[in-house]
């Protein structure tokens, strides 16, 4: 089984993706599936990631050698994304399977969500905080000693997380979790 | 290299490791065009690497039906050689969005490891 998945940037966003997917599909029972994180320079921000001539140029790059397309960005605090994912996943749903989901606030939340964070932290603010990165992800990346990694510390943390996909699905229902569970239905 | 192979007596073959090192990117047409013109005569073979996407941009029909990409599948000890033109939908993403851009995005790597079959740790779709 070959998965794509889609960033709406790649250059952190893999770190994340690819360990959260390639422990997911695993889960799954589907531990040969092959999960490669799309590295399109030109899905350079949420603006181009949702443009369906972008979108398309993904798919007929992959299309024909992909079992499942999954498409993640951040929601920002944008209520409406779910909307605009909706009509990606109609254009391009039919004649394959692609799932689009948004991260509430922000892909960092799911590597958050399966971390023992610090005991002040209180999770319902790290769910709810728009700019997720800035006010946890970095400074507890700083925290750990891995902010000069790759991805800023995103690839430990992520590889680490990994390890907890439950907690994460536990924690993060109504965007992680209830694309895992397409994902189950898919596979 | 172009010395060599417009000289009086050129080799039968040449191997270029990484032909665009230290050439601009604007005169690397005239080099691929060079080479290209003096190995269609059929008295020189040229096998060249690179990691240049302008290269690949600009490459010729026939070079590019010559072109093979190497890389190290995820989890594999040792590399795999494979023609890019047999990746699918090659000649016509090359055509549509340039061999180029295919290269900076991963596409060859990713579209080797899909590509694989089942011995090489493929998992058939249900």
């Amino acid at each position: 089984m070959n998965v794509l998945v889609i960033p709406e940037d790649f250059r952190n966003d893999q770190y994340i993706l690819k360990p959260l997917f390639d422990r997911l599909f695993s889960n799954l029972g589907k531990p040969q599936a092959r999960v490669q994180v799309c590295l399109e320079p030109l899905l350079g921000g949420i603006r181009e990631a949702l443009k369906t001539e972008r979108i398309q140029e993904v798919i007929d790059q992959y299309d024909g050698m992909t079992d499942i397309f999954i498409l993640c960005v951040d929601r920002d605090g944008d209520l409406g994304r779910r909307i605009r994912l909706n009509q990606i996943e109609d254009d391009f749903g039919p004649d394959r399977i692609f799932l689009a989901e948004n991260a509430w606030e922000e892909i960092e939340t799911w590597v958050l969500a399966g971390l023992d964070l610090p005991k002040d932290w209180i999770w319902a603010d790290v769910r709810a905080e728009v700019h997720v990165k800035e006010a946890y992800f970095e400074p507890l990346a700083v925290q750990r000693g891995v902010a000069d990694g790759p991805g800023g510390g995103r690839k430990v943390l992520a590889e680490e997380a990994a390890r907890r996909i439950s907690v994460i699905r536990r924690k993060c229902r109504g965007d992680f979790h209830a694309l895992a569970k397409r994902v189950e239905e898919a596979v | 290299m172009l010395a060599a192979l417009l000289g009086p007596d050129p080799a039968q073959l040449y191997f270029l490791e990484e032909i665009d090192n230290g050439i601009h990117p604007s005169r690397l047409s005239l080099l691929v065009d060079l080479i290209e013109r003096q190995t269609a005569k059929g008295g020189s073979q040229v096998i060249a690497t690179t990691h240049s996407p302008e290269l690949l941009t600009i490459m010729g029909d026939v070079t590019f039906n010559n072109t093979s990409v190497v890389c190290r599948l995820e989890g594999a000890d040792d590399a795999v050689i494979r023609p890019v033109a047999e990746l699918p939908n090659a000649a016509k993403l090359r055509k549509s969005q340039g061999l180029g851009r295919l290269l900076t995005s991963g596409w060859m790597e990713t579209a080797v490891t899909f590509s694989e079959d089942d011995e090489n740790g493929r998992e058939v779709s249900e």
